[in-house]
């Protein structure tokens, strides 16, 4: 169809839903509902009952919250509709909240009461011989209004443990008005002296972070750049690909290079494999130390699976250590009794296909949480077209990037009031898996690629320890040869054991100085064994951090953190240093300044790499070496990253948030390839240089390259601009710009040096509409601009017979991606059209990335 | 709000029909089509030897180009591919030696006769061509494809190719040591119609273009299953000077001067010097000036003028010619480090190794005169070619100084030779003096018999064995002496796609000169015979399948490394690799002979001085566009003149 005839299409949706959905929907769905329960919150506060309950309902049919329900029923029990309250209580109690001893205690109280009232009632009409009249749908007794004179005295004594004395009876010296909560928001006293418990006051629908500081606190408070995805974002957009749900973030470069892999790095540096954003789910790394990469298409969960996702931008050492270089994402699963049960399905062109079901329960303490998935996802374009006689290829289906499967599972108990374990597994298996792959091997395929992880967590007040295994087992080869060549096959097992344990506490050490203290301690074992290495390595790794955050009264707050982690390669401590300092002009903005460094050790590819690696000529091999066989005692150094930053964050308002970052950042010894050294004479006189023909390949050496220091550095002057708006009910529009100005500086340097290597765009632009209607028809329209790009690649000249770069130039691009679905059935089931880049903008997001073109997908999903 | 509700189902509905196939890629990412060779190695030898539970050595398939073979049939120094077949998998039946000790052979334990195994192989990226496929199998475990010193078979290796079998078991080629297998060709891709360019071409091969789904030249045999029984032609070479008073050509010791060398006198003063000395060891053994002028040959013996004048006139004539002197081996002192196990280079020289080079008369069979017919060289005069013959390469190696004044930055140990459009191949033919029976340092004695029995016809028994009735080889030479050409030819054409004739242009400064006659010095006497290239005489043959055109000019200036070739491809080569350090393994320490960076003796014979150069011209006015007798070198020689 012709690419106007698209933009049509599109454009005739999104105006039609505007218009048929305009003022009666509600769109951003966590703006929304903390609108509503602040006015819901502020009604009950004043005596407005009955509106404050009302909006408190809207609140949680918009987004689901337990605190919601504990609001609704203790305003119930204020105004004296026991019943609903009680109806409500247990709701709440569903959830297995922390304090659900408690409640059910109120719950057992309201109803003895509401027992009592009902005796006393039908006691009361026989001894004036009347039949007992019940209000529909109200309890039996309306009490009188709270806090009316005489209502501790006229009502039943107080039921319950807790509820002697716990009334404010007028004239016990309690304050005349209502109560006040810890927040502010007024609370109302129980009618009869009942303990219905204290209003749970705080804003539940406040947006949260955990990863900048390892502890949940307001994006406001946090001591980085954060950004977030929710779940919301998530289901408009039909994404199925988890890191393409963060395109749309400032400052985050997303490039598509095969049709399972998409690279994401943060304030540039992205590349193949990308090796400088430490990745996690729930707080487990998923950094694959043998090459230094995150695999997302590997994740044993997929994108129903998130709550939200929590991107911190700039460097993250000094809370995680190693290869939180520019920036850490946290996924945030949903929890285990969370989320329900349900399924989602959609099949694409080229054969594109998603499959993801999930079931979620909780009986009593204990909650779980299983989910399964499939994935096919065709390339964007083929290197090997059909019928060649030259090229032999690894994989026989030269339309598909990836097929695989997973499974995940998550069980929770919870041991009191603050304290909770958990054991979480989960497994895929990728069959095949097409990367694009570092050096001089592009199309790489694993196949299979078998990915397990383990883990098990404790979190109680004061200590939170995980341990987690992850392995990989690995098949690989080059996706194809021409006959006479070598598909450049290996085998490989990684295994990483990591625990982690961390001391968490909260003190006062003056008037006003509040301190959130974090001290830890983590221990990573490394253990792989590669056909590529020269042999298999054991690394261990120790990692100590501290973190604390001082809050200097309401407006001031200064967040220290300092992590010190020996790295056995160097066989030395790296220390990692980050320092902020939080100025809030008002409660809802903030003015940040950052100073840290992260760095990025050597990956086990890039240290103990020890390969012939095939070439042009069928019977010559480059010895490719982490460390040379002349100079066993070279060592890399980590790639190092500093950081100044000043951002600015205001979420005054409930018709948009403004986010900005302005930054420098100064990056040094990256790693790259060396130019290749030829086999000398000299070296056939040294037993440990292998010289010889391989008796199993026949490769003959000519050639050894290994890995190098840049000398260049590169000094980054960036800024990110950011806004959401939240116009009116039912849109939620957001537009962000990321400035990135790459300038390399190869003083002193010798060499060639490569021309111009910004791998990223200077100027990018975001920009997307959301909108949710009440009738089911909701939707997303993303779009994105990226100016071009100049990346400078290492690649081989054959005839120079060199390793050299090259630049290449990417042209600016443009994706618009469009979502739109329709939820029936109460909401339980829902089909989705998606269809990314919509403009069919044919472009490469990495010079040796495939042609991304247009893709659709329909999707089915239904919710038990 | 209905028609919105009633587009998402049929939006959906059409996405389950959005069906496609996954597009090729429409730049670079595609594999680009490419050849492939594809086939069997047939090996039929003696058993392979084994060590360590693994077959000692692998069978080696070289692919060259069929316009730019490999000398001797043409000057290729390098395979545009080659691929192997793993010892252990060609011989995956044959028992192996499990100890690590020693190399096992069968043969040094009586265990004879001869076992057929066989093998597949691929090879490729191949680009669209025509090519021809040597093979051997390395029987001894030391060929290398990247040193010099090892990068060919030698004696004991088993040798073979893709070969016309027929042609090699006729009667006349069956024994001669000169025989040249005939490669049959492997064409790989679609053959295009010749151009004009080719019209007239001896062979003219056509271009090759490979298909859009690529192409494999499927079902190619390659016979490995002779012996190499003569080593390699190990040298190292040191320049001549005539002393006419004695009229014999003595070594050059230190009296060479090149522009390469900062100081008169080169290699003495530069020895004395110490800041220059290093700067010695480039000192070339031999020089010869851009502009060069030689003697015109004498005119054939008539029974005017008699043998008598002819002897006078052949030493004129001669010594008017720059001469080499190849000697046998390696100097006595680095004996023990060429051939030694242990060391890199594992030479093949004997105890004997002052007489190790192995000469014979160039022979072709006639089939009707069923004979063997003496080849002349092209130039003719009756002057016999002798093999091995002696090809001199220009190499990379700077012969003038850098911005900084520096010498010898490009390429320190002078081993690349030249190959790209801006330098392109040029190579310097020389003639190899030689008679037979006894070392002949002259034309007088290696031309004199053909002169001697003029009028009649060259007599074969000069030429031919009397006991086998096969050309007559002569082993045991301890030298060769080889007359430079003043000329070189320029293959510009190699790197012409658009050209198919690759042949080159031969450049020479004189086209004509004074006859070396004595008795009658005629000027303007024919140096370059006027026919060379049009003249049907079975001697012109070799020179016409390199050389297309002759023009006047300059000698392209720069250092020439020297080949010696075998007719069966055996060759060695100087400078290489023994002689001196590669940029990775440090400056070369010329006190302690080993390299600075990787310690490692240094053979000095077979280093950066073991060149001929050649030096700007003897009159000034020369090699200009203003003003000289002899114009300036020609652009086909390259722009870095």
């Amino acid at each position: 169809m012709p690419q106007r005839n698209w933009t049509r299409i599109a454009a005739g949706l999104l105006l039609g839903a505007v218009v048929f959905s305009a003022g009666t929907a509600a769109a951003d769905e966590r703006t929304e509902a903390r609108a509503h329960f602040k006015r819901g919150m502020g009604a009950i506060a004043d005596g407005h009952y009955d509106a404050g309950i009302e909006e408190l309902k809207k609140a949680y049919d918009i987004l689901p919250h337990p605190n919601v329900l504990y609001n609704i029923a203790r305003a119930y029990v204020d105004v004296g509709d026991l019943e609903n309250a009680v109806t409500y209580y247990r709701r709440y109690l569903e959830g297995n909240p922390k304090d659900r001893d408690e409640v059910a205690q109120i719950v057992a109280s309201l109803e003895a009461r509401i027992r009592k009232q009902q005796a006393q009632l039908l006691e009361a009409q026989q001894a004036v011989g009347i039949a007992p009249a019940l209000p529909p749908g109200g309890s039996p007794v309306s009490p009188p209004p709270a806090g009316a004179p005489g209502t501790a005295q006229a009502g039943p004594p107080p039921l319950g443990p807790t509820a002697p004395g716990l009334g404010p009876a007028p004239g016990a010296g309690a304050p005349p008005g209502p109560a006040r909560g810890a927040h502010g928001v007024a609370v109302a006293p129980s009618p009869g002296n009942i303990d219905a418990g204290e209003l749970k006051t705080e804003e539940v629908f406040e947006e949260t972070v955990v990863t900048a500081s390892r502890t949940a606190q307001s994006p406001l408070d946090a001591p980085n750049s954060t950004s977030i995805i929710t779940e919301q974002d998530i289901r408009l957009s039909g994404i199925t690909k988890i890191p393409e749900l963060l395109r749309r973030l400032a400052g985050v470069d997303i490039m598509e290079t095969t049709g399972a892999q998409t690279e994401v790095s943060i304030r540039g540096f992205n590349q193949r494999l990308s090796n400088k954003v430490l990745v996690l789910i729930d707080g487990r790394s998923v950094y694959v130390d043998l090459i230094g990469a995150t695999l997302w298409g590997t994740l044993s969960i997929g994108v129903e699976d998130i709550e939200r996702i929590e991107v911190v931008r700039g460097p993250g050492s000094a809370l995680y250590g190693a290869d939180a270089f520019n920036g850490v994402i946290n996924i945030i699963t949903k929890q285990p009794g969370e989320g329900g049960s349900g399924f989602n399905v959609g099949y694409g062109d080229r054969d594109s296909a998603h499959g993801s079901v999930w079931a979620s329960g909780r009986d009593k303490d204990l909650a779980y949480r299983i989910s399964a998935g499939f994935d096919n996802l065709p390339r964007w374009s083929r290197e090997v077209p059909a019928g060649r006689a030259d090229v032999d290829v690894f994989n026989d289906d030269q339309n598909v990037s990836q097929r695989s499967f997973r499974v995940d599972g998550t069980v929770t108990r919870q041991i009191g009031k603050d304290v909770s374990v958990g054991v979480q597994g989960g497994y895929s298996e990728s069959n095949p898996l097409e990367i694009l792959a570092v050096g001089l091997i592009n199309d790489f395929i694993l196949k299979p690629l078998d990915v397990g992880d383990v883990s098990a967590f404790l979190h109680s007040k004061h200590i939170e320890a995980r341990v987690f295994w992850n392995n990989y087992f690995v098949t690989n080869a080059n996706n194809a040869a021409y006959a006479g060549q070598s598909f450049f096959e290996g085998q490989g097992r990684l295994d990483i054991v990591d625990g982690e344990a961390q001391y968490v506490d909260q003190f006062e050490t003056g008037t006003g100085v509040n301190h959130d203290l974090h001290v830890g301690a983590e221990y990573r074992l490394k253990r792989i064994a590669w056909t590529y290495l020269a042999q298999t390595e054991t690394e261990n790794h120790l990692g100590f951090f501290v973190h604390d955050e001082i809050k200097l009264g309401r407006q001031f707050a200064v967040v220290g953190d300092y992590r010190a982690d020996y790295v056995p390669y160097l066989n030395r401590v790296v220390q990692s240093p980050r320092g902020s300092v939080l100025f809030h002009p008002s409660k809802q903005s903030t003015m940040r300044g950052i100073v840290a460094t992260a760095f990025r050790t050597p990956d086990f590819l890039e240290a103990y790499l020890g390969t012939p690696v095939p070439t042009p000529v069928s019977g010559a091999a480059l010895i490719a070496q982490g460390a040379p066989s002349d100079n066993r005692n070279f060592k890399l150094q980590p790639e190092q990253i500093f950081t100044t930053e000043f951002g600015y964050l205001n979420s005054e308002s409930d018709y948009f948030t403004l986010d900005s970052a302005f930054f420098y950042n100064r990056v040094t010894d990256l790693i790259e390839l060396t130019s290749p050294n030829p086999v000398t004479v000299g070296d056939l006189a040294t037993p440990q240089v292998p010289t010889q023909a391989s008796d199993s390949t026949g490769y003959y050496p000519l050639f050894f390259n290994g890995w190098q220091n840049a000398c260049r550095r590169y000094n980054v002057y960036g800024a990110e601009l950011g806004v959401r708006v939240f116009p009116v009910e039912g849109l939620d529009l957001y537009a962000n710009y990321t400035l990135m100005d790459v300038n390399q500086d190869t003083s002193g340097c010798s060499g060639p040096q490569p021309q111009s290597d910004t791998r990223t765009s200077e100027h990018k632009i975001n920009t997307g509409v959301q909108l949710r209607t009440k009738f089911g028809l909701d939707g997303s329209i993303d779009f994105h601009y990226l100016s071009p790009q100049d990346w400078a690649e290492q690649v081989q000249n054959i005839q120079k017979q060199d390793i050299e770069f090259q630049s290449f130039h990417l042209d600016a691009y443009t994706l618009l991606n469009a979502s739109l679905g329709y939820r029936f059935l109460r909401n339980q089931a829902e089909i989705r059209g998606v269809v990314f880049n919509l403009l069919d903008d044919l472009h490469r997001e990495h010079p040796y990335g495939q042609v991304i073109d247009r893709r659709i997908m329909g999707l089915f999903s239904y919710k038990f | 709000m209905r028609t919105a509700r009633l587009l998402v189902p049929l939006s959906f509905g059409a996405i389950l029909f959005a069906c496609g196939s996954v597009p090729n890629d429409p730049g670079a990412r595609i594999f680009p089509p490419s050849g492939v060779i594809r086939g069997t190695v047939v090996y039929q030898g003696p058993h392979p030897c084994s060590r360590n539970g693994h077959i000692v050595g692998n069978a080696i398939v070289l692919v060259f180009d069929r316009r730019n073979p490999p000398p001797p049939g043409g000057l290729a120094t390098t395979a545009v591919n080659f691929g192997d077949v793993t010892g252990d998998r060609l011989f995956a039946n044959e028992p192996r030696y499990q100890g690590d000790d020693m190399i096992y052979c069968p043969a040094g334990h009586g265990i004879t006769g001869t076992i057929t195994a066989s093998g597949s192989f691929e090879i490729g990226p191949v680009a669209g061509g025509s090519y021809e496929l040597q093979a051997f199998f390395d029987y001894t475990g030391d060929w290398l494809p990247e040193f010099k010193f090892r990068n060919l078979p030698e004696m004991g290796d088993i040798v073979g190719g893709d070969i016309d079998t027929a042609d090699a078991l006729k009667p006349g080629n069956v024994g001669n040591p000169n025989y040249q297998p005939v490669f049959l060709p492997v064409d790989v891709g679609i053959p295009q119609a010749l151009g004009s360019g080719a019209n007239g071409l001896p062979d003219a091969i056509p271009d090759y273009v490979i298909p859009p789904a690529g192409f494999v030249a499927d079902n190619v045999t390659v016979t490995i299953g002779a012996p190499l029984t003569t080593t390699r032609p190990y040298f190292w070479p040191t320049g001549l000077q005539y002393n006419a008073t004695t009229m014999q050509y003595d070594p050059i010791e230190s009296s060479a001067q090149a522009a390469a060398n900062p100081v008169p006198d080169a290699l003495k003063n530069a020895l004395e010097t110490p800041s220059d000395r290093d700067y010695a060891y480039y000192v070339p053994v031999l020089t010869m000036p851009q502009d060069i002028q030689v003697l015109a040959p004498p005119p054939p013996p008539t029974s005017a003028v008699g043998l008598a004048s002819l002897a006078a006139a052949v030493p004129k004539f001669e010594s008017s010619f720059p001469h080499l002197k190849l000697l046998s081996g390696v100097p006595s002192n680095e004996l023990s480090t060429a051939v030694s196990p242990s060391q890199p280079f594992h030479m093949q020289i004997p105890g004997n190794q002052s007489k190790n080079i192995s000469v014979w008369a160039g022979s072709v069979f006639d089939p009707q005169k069923s004979q063997y017919v003496d080849q002349q060289i092209p130039e003719g005069n009756h002057i016999p070619f002798f093999w091995p013959a002696v090809v001199l390469s220009k190499l990379v190696d700077d012969y003038q100084p850098d911005a900084n004044g520096s010498f010898h930055t490009l390429d320190p140990a002078s081993l690349t030779a030249q190959g790209d459009p801006k330098n392109p191949v040029i190579v310097m033919l020389g003639i190899t003096e030689s008679a037979g029976t006894a070392p002949a340092d002259s034309l007088l004695g290696a031309g004199l018999p053909a002169f001697a029995n003029f009028p009649n016809p060259p007599n074969p028994a000069n030429y031919v064995d009397p006991q086998t009735g096969k050309p007559k080889a002569v082993t045991g030479q301890d030298h060769l002496n080889v007359i430079l050409r003043p000329s070189v030819i320029c293959f510009d054409t190699l790197f012409d796609a658009s050209n198919p004739d690759k042949r080159g242009t031969l450049v020479t400064p004189y086209l004509t000169g004074t006859s070396s006659d004595p008795t009658n010095p005629e000027p303007n006497q024919p140096l370059v015979p006027p026919d060379l290239l049009t003249n049907d005489d079975p001697s012109r043959q070799a020179v016409k399948n390199l050389v297309s055109n002759v023009q006047q000019g300059c000698l392209p200036k720069g250092r020439y490394a020297i080949n010696l070739v075998y007719p069966d491809g055996q060759a060695w080569t100087v400078p290489n690799e023994a002689g001196a350090c590669s940029g990775t393994e440090g400056p070369t320490d010329y006190n302690g002979l080993t390299c600075t960076l990787k310690q490692r003796p240094v053979l000095l014979s077979q280093g950066n001085r073991a060149v001929v150069e050649i030096v700007g011209p003897q009159d000034p006015s020369n090699c200009t566009r203003m003003s000289g007798k002899v114009p300036p070198t020609p652009p086909q020689c390259g722009s870095q003149q």
